[in-house]
């Protein structure tokens, strides 16, 4: 046979080959799909709480890195800017003031000014008292002393306006700086064109000497000063900030499930459920990592439970496995209790045929089913401050881990209460992703008062099956905080 | 329904869309899933996988070329995963399952038991063969699929042959 005889065999036969798959295929597909489904309904919440605390802490130490670094040299420049842009009447005084000491050797950059056509915008800003007149003679008259001994002159200049500069360094040296700079620039554009007369080069030399000499020690002196001051606020705040403090809070908190569902056992999943406030105490200690950042963690003692509602409860004379719900581990008491679900279309056939049954031999009793759980909560959460006055505003993320200590299931009909037992399908160890926000009230340097309201959604609460039930907690812990 | 809101159904998840999704292309991607699996419970296997994979992926269908072809695409890759990994060759079976009446002409046998000879070749024979005579793929994108040289491409393909000549011969033979 050739190979071609044989591939056409195949390719005959197989042409369009279609095959009907078991139907079973798709139920296994269906449910691998609902399976995922389920998967997604839990990841988000850690995929958005992990994402949130990681975008809070990148944003932290960019945060971090962008204001601590260029915080001191950039300050002076603020000032300036804030003054180019708004010239307040005060800084039009000040600038006023330092034409004094200008008058004294920039004059002649005053008279280019006036020559040159070039300098226009500038001009306002140096309104002069002065007439045209009065600037030349003086000018003049520093040129004779400049062509004596100009280096003499220069520095005597240079005396003169760093003493003026000193009285009046505290109002004017930031005006001045900003004008001084300009001068600078002015001058150096200035001597340059003007260079070929000579009477106005000499004195242009001396502008430019002495307009550069402040410009150059005044911003120094500026900026020692502005860190100086800069260090000596860091040392006040670092005295009084402290990085630990302490909280002691007790809280109301309200434990539901989001979806339908029943841990105790399937029946009761489209049974109403009401949740129930309880409390939970616990103590905090919390660490600044940075001023606006805290990381913290705790123990806390937390009751959670919720009420099925629409139960019928009886009791049968023999025990029965059969009846017994398999998620409880019967007290010794209640090994005879059979629970029926009476809503509307919860329970499967087998139970409707026993809840009749009980309603024909033995009166059973319609109540609630209650079920606690008290777990010591030991959460971790960072706590970023967006204010931070007298009121504090902060958001509050993180995490729980839950471990049980306790928990019971319990019926109750007309005010009576009858422990069930336990549930054995609660995870001794889950967790919570936790979110709220905390507000504060200072009281003083060390004590604070806060109230947070938390949600908490709980996952692996339950082990195996759960339908939809998703418990959360919705907690308003209010505490006490002392700063140490 | 039409087929692009079926599809943008499918996207959204909706249970419905999915299932008639299902039961218009299970059969095609099923016999796609028999020519290259050993047997019809892993081929069922990977017509599972291969669905959830579609249904993952149906997000990421763009409107562009044959939907058919890209089902198809996923399908083949799904299992060519699965095999082209073992290099376990699996003992050939000698043994040929009876059947009903041969007739000695070879274009008489019927799909059931040349798709019971291409099932009995060992992983990479079963692949090749598939790829390269069933769906028309060349030895380069085959090597690429299977991670081999277009060589072994090209001799697993002839061994493939070889052992099914075999097989057919004896088949043969047997109702003579």
């Amino acid at each position: 046979m050739e190979d071609k005889d044989l591939d056409k065999l195949f390719q005959d036969k197989f042409e369009g080959i279609e095959a009907p798959p078991d139907p079973q295929v798709w139920d296994r597909i269906a449910s691998s799909l609902d399976e995922k489904k389920k998967k997604k309904r839990v990841v988000p919440f850690w995929w958005l709480s992990a994402g949130a605390a990681a975008v809070l802490l990148l944003s932290l130490w960019l945060g971090g890195v962008f204001s601590s670094e260029p915080q001191g040299p950039a300050l002076p420049e603020i000032v300036n800017e804030d003054l180019k842009e708004d010239p307040t009447p005060e800084d039009q005084r000040s600038i006023t003031q330092e034409q004094e000491i200008q008058e004294t050797t920039p004059l002649a950059e005053e008279q280019k000014q006036e020559d040159l056509p070039v300098n226009s915008a500038p001009k306002t800003r140096f309104d002069l008292p002065t007439s045209g007149q009065q600037i030349q003679n003086k000018r003049q008259g520093l040129a004779q002393q400049n062509s004596v001994s100009p280096k003499k002159s220069v520095k005597t200049d240079k005396e003169r306006i760093e003493q003026v500069l000193q009285e009046k360094n505290s109002q004017v040296t930031r005006v001045e700086q900003s004008n001084n700079e300009k001068d600078t620039e002015k001058n150096a554009v200035d001597s340059g064109k003007t260079s070929d007369q000579s009477d106005r080069t000499s004195t242009a030399v001396v502008a430019e000497n002495t307009a550069v000499t402040p410009t150059e020690e005044n911003p120094k002196k500026d900026l020692f000063e502005v860190i100086k001051e800069q260090e000596a606020v860091a040392e006040l705040e670092e005295g009084s900030s402290k990085k630990w403090s302490l909280n002691a809070a007790v809280a109301p908190v309200y434990y539901n499930t989001l979806g339908e569902g029943s841990p105790i056992h399937s029946n009761f999943a489209t049974n109403s459920k009401s949740g129930e406030v309880n409390m939970s105490y616990g103590v905090n200690l919390a660490y600044s990592v940075t001023k606006k950042l805290k990381i913290r963690s705790g123990v806390h003692r937390v009751d959670l439970g919720y009420t099925t509602n629409d139960i019928a409860f009886s009791s049968s004379l023999s025990s029965s496995t059969s009846d017994m719900i398999e998620n409880i581990d019967y007290g010794d008491n209640a090994v005879n209790l059979v629970v029926t679900s009476t809503a509307r279309g919860g329970g499967n056939g087998a139970l409707e045929e026993l809840r009749s049954d009980i309603v024909a031999d033995s009166p059973a009793r319609n109540g609630q089913m209650r079920q606690q759980m008290r777990y010591l909560e030991i959460p971790v959460e960072m706590q970023y401050r967006f204010i931070d006055k007298k009121f504090s505003l902060d958001l509050i993320g993180g995490f729980s881990s839950l471990m049980l200590i306790d928990n019971q299931v319990s019926l109750s009909s007309e005010g009576r209460v009858t422990t069930m037992g336990e549930a054995n399908n609660v995870n001794p160890f889950n967790f919570s992703t936790n979110l709220g926000v905390g507000l504060g009230y200072q009281l003083g340097e060390q004590w604070s008062l806060s109230v947070e309201p938390l949600f908490k959604y709980q996952l692996n609460t339950f082990d195996g099956e759960a339908g939809n039930f998703q418990p959360y907690s919705f907690g308003v812990y209010s505490g006490i905080n002392f700063r140490f | 329904m039409h087929l692009e809101e079926l599809i943008s159904q499918c996207q959204k998840g909706q249970r419905a869309a999915q299932e008639a999704l299902y039961k218009e292309y299970s059969p095609v991607l099923f016999g796609l899933c028999l020519k290259y699996s050993p047997n019809r419970s892993e081929a069922e296997d990977n017509l599972h996988d291969s669905f959830m994979t579609i249904f993952e992926k149906i997000d990421q269908y763009g409107f562009k070329g044959s939907f058919e072809g890209w089902l198809k695409r996923i399908t083949v890759n799904t299992v060519l995963q699965k095999y082209r990994k073992s290099n376990h060759l699996k003992v050939v079976h000698d043994n040929i399952p009876e059947e009903e009446d041969w007739s000695r002409e070879p274009e008489q046998i019927s799909l059931s038991q040349l798709l019971s000879y291409i099932q009995e070749l060992p992983h990479k024979y079963r692949l090749t063969f598939s790829l390269y005579v069933l769906d028309g793929y060349s030895h380069k994108e085959i090597s690429e699929l299977l991670g081999t040289s277009t060589g072994t491409s090209k001799s697993n393909l002839a061994r493939a042959r070889m052992i099914l000549k075999e097989k057919i011969e004896k088949n043969n033979i047997n109702i003579a």
